[in-house]
């Protein structure tokens, strides 16, 4: 593999980068742009696939209808309250990480990358399962004497809540471990010698220098749970359903690919601008 | 007493991430072909059942085969993006590096349907080549950013003391550039494969039901029709994890991998 | 019993003894060095003290009271670590302030408590500068300020000067002395250089492989090394092989030495080590004579400005004496030399 001087590297694209160039354009950057396209496009009622090049509003406009919205701030709660509660639970989970011994840092690690590669889809069947009533957790409270009798938890706004937030705590322990290892320990050591309890060298410590990795996860995960698909549909009743079912079903079901556009770029720009105003956010409340 | 709380509080963790994992397991054993837990009788006929009925057997093909290719592709891109960048920090190179960082940062649904309809228009949809590229390019940014981790970690001294022993740059970059990235890019791989095996959305949405991977085939069947192999399938996933990082652990660095930093890096 | 006493303190990591048989009574107000080598557990001793780390055995008792069971945060120990651990997201006024702000105190008394440290380290006004600004021995200062902003009992260093240049460590050791005399406060200072555990400390610990090797002042353990461990850290020293022959002298091949002492309950013929300094050891010009001297010739002359380093091969052992300038031997490589080892220098130590 060639490596090209700086010189060149500046006047053109070098050899090394023209197959990765190739790959991302053609095959990330243009789906997109025709996405954009075709987002203006119209349909064309009957055919099976049937949209054909034009331009028009229409479906931008279905945006602010009370479904479309409601659904929009559904997704919206979702993913801000389960990011959210993710964090809350995978950051101390994650800083204790850092500071166990070898063995069990990396056995614990194996454990989170296994649990992390469950897809969507069984992590939703396993709490479908397990909320269940004849196969549930329920039935293991009755045992223990704190219910009377199985029930099910699902569907219920709930049951999604929590199964977001559980498929989100291995990607926030993997996003926070990193800069959780940065840490030095002699900070904390010389915040005990100052008097301050390990509780209050946590929250006055720890938190302050390593808020920059919490805020990163949450934006990840916030974004990433807004496009949740399957999780919602077992879980949760039609009125919890996030954005992404939506744009399945105008693109798959009803055919209607203009308007399954239209939605997708109105989310992702939508999403994008939401995380641009925290980011800037988030720096102004750093420099005091 | 801090100590036991930490402890107490990091179990807990532990437990509830490992709860599907137990209800699956226990599941996948069941005898009958009820949802029960705990499982009444034992047996193993949901794991022939993936081996020997053909929709399983042949979405359990069709997913490693386009695990295998997709990691190849998505590798294959990640590494020469990380190098430019490391090597020149130009704008060019900053601005691919960003792009190959877009397809995580969006929801995947939007990714997915993006591809769906480009590809549609050259009939690129419903086979096995569509899903592998289309995951190869998606899964680009996991491997990439290792990368960059594993030539961040490498200290520059070393390249130059190469140099005034007469290496060239191709030189120095097969005999101590790339030996010292190789640990970076074969976890990459494995987490592209990994994931690339439970990814979702992007199968669903270019396979079209022509080409069914194990998630989608778990999907639809759950609809149709219980199956206590859908829980075989998901026990095999979580071993195969378990078996891919075990290895990576035991061979590598894990923590190093995954962006630990030791005090002896300062 | 006023100050620190450590009693039968072990500290095991697994099968790593760090620190083992650790019976130390160390005084109040005094300035005390743990002196060793790397890896001889004087650091992990100085974090047994403050709680860092405890013991696998042994108690610890402060003015009295035991507080090996006590946990760090209540035991009111200032401490400036060896990376100073200067907390990256506060101002060296809030660095300073925090142990006052842990405990409550309100924001114009903590701000003037960190105005006045900083005044007594020297720096004043610089309450809110970014501690990334500053320069390494701002740092250092500001570390230590911090440490003492709660009046501890104990104040505890780890390396403190071992990131500093030559010139900034001999100013920091002096104003370290100083400051400890003021404050009247007992301190512990964790080092590898002999030179400024010399300089520094009222008492100095001598560690070795997890073991105390001598306690006392300066001056006497390098004047009475009790082992060739101790006799060669504190300074460098010549070592003599020998055999004890009577109570006060002792033979070294076919020369007999006459010394000032030997080790108690030593006896005729048993193997020993006699130590003596370079300075005390002396090139006899032509004319002179002398008891105690060894005949060897001069196989190097080292001369590094300040003194002269004349080095003479005694029977395949090389000894070595220094001088000044003024007072160097006129000899040259390849001479036949006469060395005077004075019998009250000879420090005899068993083998």
């Amino acid at each position: 593999m060639a490596v090209n001087q700086p010189m060149e590297a500046r006047r053109q694209i070098p050899r090394m980068v023209t197959y990765p160039t190739l790959m991302l354009g053609l095959f990330f950057l243009v789906p997109f742009a025709f996405m954009v396209v075709v987002s203006f496009w119209q349909r064309i009622e009957g055919a099976e696939s049937g949209y054909a090049p034009g331009f028009e509003f229409t479906h931008y406009a279905r945006f602010f209808s009370p479904l479309f919205t409601r659904h929009l701030l559904v997704s919206l709660e979702f993913a801000s309250l389960s990011a959210f509660m993710s964090v809350l639970v995978a950051f101390p989970f994650t800083y204790f990480l850092s500071r166990f011994g070898r063995r069990p840092q990396v056995l614990t690690l194996v454990f989170v990358l296994c649990v992390l590669s469950l897809s969507e889809v069984i992590v939703a069947y396993s709490w479908s399962v397990l909320l269940s009533r004849t196969a549930g957790i329920s039935n293991l409270f009755v045992f223990l004497g704190i219910m009377e009798k199985p029930s099910s938890w699902i569907p219920s706004y709930g049951a999604v809540l929590f199964a977001l937030t559980y498929f989100n705590l291995p990607f926030a322990t993997l996003i926070m471990y990193p800069q959780c290892t940065r840490l030095e320990k002699s900070l904390t050591e010389a915040a005990l010698t100052l008097g301050a309890s390990p509780v209050k060298t946590f929250f006055t410590v720890v938190v302050p220098l390593l808020w920059p990795t919490i805020f990163t996860a949450f934006i990840v995960l916030f974004v990433f749970t807004m496009g949740a698909f399957i999780t919602p549909q077992w879980l949760g009743r039609p009125q919890h359903w996030m954005y992404a079912i939506l744009i399945n079903n105008q693109a798959n079901i009803r055919g209607n690919v203009p308007f399954a556009s239209a939605l997708s770029i109105f989310l992702m720009v939508f999403t994008l601008t939401l995380v641009a105003i925290t980011v800037r956010l988030g720096r102004r409340g750093l420099q005091r | 007493m801090i100590r036991i709380s930490r402890t107490v509080f990091c179990w807990l963790v532990i437990v509830t991430m490992s709860a599907p994992l137990f209800i699956v397991a226990g599941v996948s054993v069941n005898e009958r072909k009820l949802m029960f837990f705990p499982p009444r009788g034992l047996s193993l006929r949901w794991y022939e059942e993936i081996f020997t009925k053909a929709p399983w057997f042949e979405a359990l093909t069709a997913s490693l085969s386009i695990a295998i290719m997709s990691g190849i592709i998505a590798l294959s891109v990640a590494l020469p993006t990380a190098y430019y960048l490391w090597q020149h920090k130009v704008r060019y190179a900053k601005v691919l590096y960003s792009i190959g960082l877009l397809p995580f940062a969006l929801p995947p649904v939007i990714t997915a349907l993006g591809m769906l309809m480009w590809w549609a228009q050259f009939g690129g949809t419903g086979n096995y080549w569509g899903i592998a590229l289309g995951h190869g390019v998606f899964l680009i940014t996991l491997p990439m950013v290792m990368i960059s981790l594993g030539l961040e970690s490498i200290d520059r001294e070393l390249l130059e003391a190469a140099q005034t022993m007469g290496a060239n740059s191709t030189t120095t970059f097969r005999t101590i550039v790339f030996p010292m990235v190789v640990p970076y890019m074969v976890a990459g791989y494995a987490f592209a494969f990994v994931l690339s095996m439970n990814e979702f959305i992007i199968s669903f949405f270019l396979g079209q039901f022509a080409v069914q991977t194990l998630p989608v085939k778990i999907f639809s069947s759950l609809r149709s029709g219980y199956s206590p192999a859908i829980a075989s399938v998901s026990v095999m996933f979580i071993l195969l994890a378990a078996i891919v990082f075990g290895l990576v652990a035991r061979f590598g660095d894990l923590p190093r991998l995954l962006g630990a930093w030791t005090p002896k890096d300062r | 019993m006023d100050g620190i006493t450590l009693s039968g303190i072990q500290k095991r990591y697994g099968s790593v003894t760090a620190v083992t048989d650790i019976n130390l009574d160390l005084p109040q107000g005094k300035f005390i060095s743990f002196l060793g080598p790397s890896g001889c557990g004087k650091t992990t001793l100085l974090r047994l003290i403050a709680g860092l780390e405890v013991p696998t055995q042994g108690s610890i008792s402060l003015e009295g009271k035991d507080i090996t069971r006590i946990a760090t945060h209540q035991r009111n120990v200032g401490m400036v670590f060896q990376s100073l651990a200067l907390f990256p997201h506060l101002s060296a006024g809030e660095n300073i302030a925090y142990g006052l702000r842990v405990r409550g105190v309100n924001r114009q008394t903590r701000r003037r408590k960190a105005e006045e440290l900083l005044e007594m380290v020297q720096l004043p006004g610089l309450a809110d500068r970014d501690i990334k600004q500053l320069s390494g021995g701002q740092r250092q200062r500001v570390a230590i300020a911090r440490a003492l902003a709660l009046e501890p009992k104990l104040f505890l260093l780890d390396e403190p000067l071992s990131s500093l240049d030559a010139n900034l460590r001999e100013e920091l050791q002096v104003e370290l002395r100083m400051l400890q005399e003021r404050l009247a406060i007992t301190t512990i200072i964790v080092t590898h250089d002999q030179r400024e555990a010399m300089t520094m400390s009222d008492l100095v610990v001598v560690m070795s492989t997890a073991r105390v090797q001598q306690t006392g002042p300066p001056l006497e353990i390098y004047r009475h090394p009790s082992n060739p461990f101790v006799a060669n850290f504190m300074g460098s020293s010549n070592l003599l092989d020998a055999i004890i022959e009577s109570d006060q002298s002792v033979r070294i091949g076919q020369n007999r030495l006459e010394v000032a002492a030997i080790p108690t309950g030593a006896k005729p013929g048993e193997e020993v080590v006699v130590s003596i300094r370079p300075e005390d050891v002396s090139v006899l010009k032509n004319s002179e004579h002398a008891d105690n001297v060894l005949e060897g010739t001069v196989s190097f002359i080292r001369d590094v400005g300040a003194s002269v380093e004349t080095f003479v091969d005694y029977a395949g052992t090389s000894i070595v004496t220094i001088s000044a300038p003024k007072e160097r031997p006129n000899v040259q490589q390849g001479d036949r030399v006469q060395l005077e080892l004075p019998a009250q220098a000879c420090v005899v130590v068993w083998r």
